[in-house]
């Protein structure tokens, strides 16, 4: 059963589950390539993804993977300026950061930042109590230790599900107890993050008993390699097999999506929330006129 | 005393099936270790001791079981009870079809042991029976090029060049010298492994012989086989001496 959540009393309805629109600026990163490292490309990507039915944007400052070095200050110029641009066209939009840094989070939740994605699960462990100081909401994340920025290597798991289940469970409740308003965290497995193919689609396989912590789950499955590895195609070719992972994800109880593709991931949950009996049909004339 | 050595990669990759449909790409790397290991086994070995790195150094026996379960693939090789390291279950593998050909033993070595204490180990392992051989898994850099799993670090393929010479050329000497602080900055997986042959061959004159060096996913692999010529020992002084002074 999905539940409620509210980021710094911006709340969001479960109906369906969530999408959370991916902007990054960055020049660098794996899918979208710079495309929206300008200012107002980024700007132009968020009107377009609340247009086409985002509820969450989460803003980038530096690419997930290996590569060119960002410090804090430029990962800052990057992201926080462009939170309060955001802030001010969309007053009651949640606006995610993905940062794995305290100095970052502090920036942006000063310009009205709402979630803290904390994607490199707790490297920078001041981050989660910028999340409690300025109660916002707060992702908790499973690398299996990996170093921000860094590629698996021969990483291995007696049991992937059981790791990430811990893992994300006891961030969670550490970011409850010190503050971090419990209706405002997320976890997720965090895939390809300290993990092969096989380790990814073995926690799609168990999305129930991730989502039977009670926690809402947020899933970043989006275009990523596992995807591309399944079905063995390039990165141009892995939209449907995102989509396929995230109808299942969702039918088994998945809160939230972050996505590249926000309209067609929409409809998606829509569809599958339709096929669950969770929402209404948009319409229903068919044989009843 | 040591009559022949074989040097092998150890990836999840080289088990076919693996990699689903891109096993083939590691066809040619899996026809020359079955090379290097008839050539090993030609050596008439009465023991052989299977050697790789891992978190700790320890002494598995032989009633072992190596499983890829925990990189999600599950498939096991043996069914004994000593649950071998990622190193040691590719050895255990690449050992199926010859299993009836010798006594084996598996060793893990730690990755962080030093010069002289892998070097010490050789030396301990070579004494281990009249006639032992030593089938050695170890890989080179992960750092190799912007697509390898630890990213580039410039001075990786220079690193698996020397390496690749040292095992062509029966080099113990490289070996020994190697240094524990660079290969863990390249993410070399082999350093103690090779280290631990030299022990074992110092007191020999190895005549090297490398059959493949590749790296298709950005990770150095090498197979070796090394021979012994002649029959008479050899002091190993120098090369202990430059892995106890490496270690100081």
């Amino acid at each position: 059963m999905r539940t409620t959540v509210r980021f710094r009393g911006r709340e969001l309805g479960t109906q369906r589950p969530l999408v959370m629109a991916i902007v990054n600026r960055t020049p660098d990163s794996f899918y979208d390539r710079g495309r929206t490292f300008e200012f107002d490309a980024a700007l132009s990507a968020v009107d377009e993804a609340v247009a086409d039915g985002a509820d969450i944007v989460d803003v980038g400052g530096v690419k997930a993977g290996p590569g060119s070095v960002v410090g804090v200050d430029e990962e800052i110029e990057r992201t926080a300026p462009f939170v309060t641009e955001v802030r001010r066209n969309f007053p009651d939009l949640v606006i995610s950061v993905d940062t794995w840094r305290h100095e970052v989070g502090r920036a942006v939740c000063v310009q009205g930042a709402d979630l803290l994605n904390d994607t490199w699960a707790g490297a920078d462990p001041k981050l989660v109590e910028v999340a409690a100081e300025f109660q916002a909401g707060y992702v908790c994340s499973h690398t299996g230790g990996a170093a921000p920025r860094t590629r698996p290597h021969r990483v291995r798991y007696e049991d992937v599900v059981r790791s990430v289940v811990d893992e994300t469970t006891r961030q969670a409740e550490h970011a409850a107890e010190i503050g971090v308003p419990t209706d405002g965290i997320l976890i997720d497995p965090t895939h390809d993050f300290g993990k092969n193919t096989r380790h990814s689609l073995a926690l799609l396989r168990h999305t129930d008993q991730l989502v039977a912590t009670g926690w809402p789950v947020l899933m970043a499955l989006s275009n990523k390699d596992f995807v591309g590895e399944t079905l063995g195609t390039e990165l141009s070719e892995r939209v449907t097999g995102t989509l396929a992972a995230t109808a299942l994800a969702a039918r088994d109880g998945a809160t939230a999506f972050r996505v590249h593709e926000v309209r067609q991931t929409r409809q998606v949950l829509d569809m599958v929330a339709g096929i669950t009996g969770e929402r209404e049909p948009a319409s229903t004339v068919r044989g009843l006129a | 005393m040591l009559v022949a050595a074989g040097v092998f990669p150890h990836p999840p990759v080289l088990v076919p099936g693996v990699a689903g449909q891109r096993s083939a790409d590691l066809d040619g790397t899996r026809a020359n270790c079955e090379l290097a290991l008839n050539r090993l086994f030609d050596a008439d070995p009465e023991l052989v001791v299977v050697l790789g790195g891992d978190d700790r150094t320890a002494c598995h026996g032989s009633d072992v079981t190596g499983t890829l379960a925990p990189y999600g693939q599950a498939t096991t090789f043996g069914d004994g009870s000593a649950r071998l390291p990622l190193s040691l279950t590719i050895g255990r593998w690449l050992l199926e079809s010859h299993l009836d050909r010798a006594a084996c033993e598996f060793h893990s070595v730690a990755w962080n042991a030093t010069p002289a204490e892998c070097f010490r180990l050789g030396e301990r392992i070579a004494d281990r029976a009249t006639q032992v051989a030593l089938l050695v898994l170890g890989d080179g850099s992960a750092c190799r090029t912007e697509r390898s799993p630890g990213f580039l670090e410039p001075d990786a393929i220079a690193y698996d060049d020397h390496i690749a010479e040292a095992l062509r050329g029966g080099d113990t000497t490289a070996l020994a010298a190697l240094r524990p602080e660079t290969a863990e900055r390249l993410l070399v997986a082999g350093r103690p492994a090779w280290q631990v042959l030299a022990g074992a061959a110092s007191e020999r004159s190895p005549v090297g012989e490398l059959l493949d060096y590749s790296a298709p996913y950005g990770v150095g692999y090498f197979v070796a086989s090394w021979r012994f010529a002649g029959s008479s020992p050899r002091s190993g002084r120098a090369e202990r001496d430059r892995a106890e002074a490496l270690t100081e």
